[in-house]
């Protein structure tokens, strides 16, 4: 037998690619969002709504994540953006996104017309949390109904977050949630993440996500400005 | 399941490498070193592997998987530490302000081929 040595890693490819990506979305001015959550969160009612509140004000573009169907990519289509489904069961069922496929993805859309990109990613917390796709901040969407020890047992994902969504906050009054023990758990693992509570139903505290994005998108274009060494 | 794509991903990389190396040798042991913080668990990646690899020149390998702690650094106390829990708090002073050193790896270290 022969020895030969290899030596690649594969999340230090990844992360290399992911550069690549992000290198891509500054050239094109782009704000890219990786929304992460277990199933059923409510990631594509969030994007659909946000569509609505945001899109004449901002050019929006969506890379949909899904291991075998393009729902959610049909449901985000009627709004007219552009949106590309990735369909991870070509990529051998995969559980998350990676750069890769972002890159891939990328092809497919005129970035010179899009000012935020919105990534649905797989719903599942535990994979998607250690590949970089090159986005600028990684938002997690926690549903109510998932219970307050989330964070605890997914603390990989929490971590590395920049911002909580806790959504379906309109069911408060039918659960035994403690809303407080469930903030208390995220701020362990992440004392600096901070938490927007919505409902992408009622539209409940809606206007702090889109605040919340306005001000990435604002902070994100003055940053260019700075570097750009104009005022 | 997460396992699938990271063995999707060793089993393309050492492709690759066979391609340039010695396209036709087959593979019979894959060193790895697989870090706690990825979540990977090496049984299922074992199993994923076997059913990725079936008519590879890697169907007749086996995995030899090192885990790797997650080791580190607190900011706070400078302790050098190591993490037995994913619960990213210092096992000295309780500080979340840690700096990860280890625990993110997904390495293929070498093959061994016949
Ligand atoms: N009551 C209530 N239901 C919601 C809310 N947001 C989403 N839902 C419902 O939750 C279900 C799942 O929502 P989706 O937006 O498809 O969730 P998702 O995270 O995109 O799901 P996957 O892509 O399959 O992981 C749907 O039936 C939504 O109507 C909310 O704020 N309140
Ligand atoms: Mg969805
Ligand atoms: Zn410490």
């Amino acid at each position: 037998m022969k020895k030969i040595t290899v030596l690649t890693d594969l999340l230090e490819a990844n992360d290399v690619m992911a550069q690549e990506n992000r290198r891509i979305f500054d050239r094109n001015r782009i704000l890219t969002l990786n929304l992460m959550s277990s199933p059923g969160a409510g990631k594509t009612t969030v994007l659909e709504k946000t569509v609505e509140k945001l899109g004449k004000k901002y050019r929006l573009g969506v890379i949909e994540g899904d291991v075998a169907t393009s729902n959610d990519a049909k449901r985000l289509a009627k709004y007219k953006i552009p949106v590309v489904q990735i369909t991870t069961e070509t990529f051998g069922g995969a559980c998350h996104l990676d750069a890769n496929m972002i890159k891939k993805a990328l092809e497919k859309i005129d970035l010179t017309k899009v000012d935020i990109l919105f990534i649905e990613n797989i719903g599942n917390l535990i994979c998607p949390a250690e590949f970089d796709l090159g986005e600028h901040k990684k938002v997690i969407v926690l549903s109510l109904t998932e219970g307050e020890d989330k964070p605890s047992k997914y603390p990989v994902v929490f971590r590395n977050a920049d911002l909580l969504l806790v959504n379906k906050v309109d069911l408060l009054p039918f659960l035994d949630l403690d809303l407080s023990l469930l903030s208390r758990n995220a701020k362990k693992i992440n004392p600096r993440l901070p938490s927007i509570k919505l409902s992408a139903k009622t539209e409940e505290g809606f206007s702090d996500w889109i605040n919340w994005l306005t001000k990435q998108y604002n902070a994100k274009s003055k940053k260019r400005i700075a570097s750009c060494g104009r005022p | 399941m997460h396992e699938m794509a990271v063995a999707d991903g060793i089993i393309k990389i050492i492709e690759e490498k066979l391609k340039e190396q010695d396209p036709k040798a087959e593979v019979r042991k894959v060193h790895l070193k697989i870090g706690k913080l990825t979540c990977v668990e090496p049984e299922a990646l074992r199993l994923s592997f076997e059913i990725l690899s079936r008519e590879t020149p890697l169907q007749k390998a086996s995995l030899y998987i090192k885990s790797i702690p997650i080791t580190g650094k607190c900011k706070d106390c400078r302790k050098n530490l190591r993490l037995t829990k994913l619960d990213f708090a210092c096992p000295f002073c309780g500080s979340f302000r840690l700096e990860i050193k280890t625990g993110r790896e997904l390495f293929i270290e070498s093959i061994e081929i016949k």
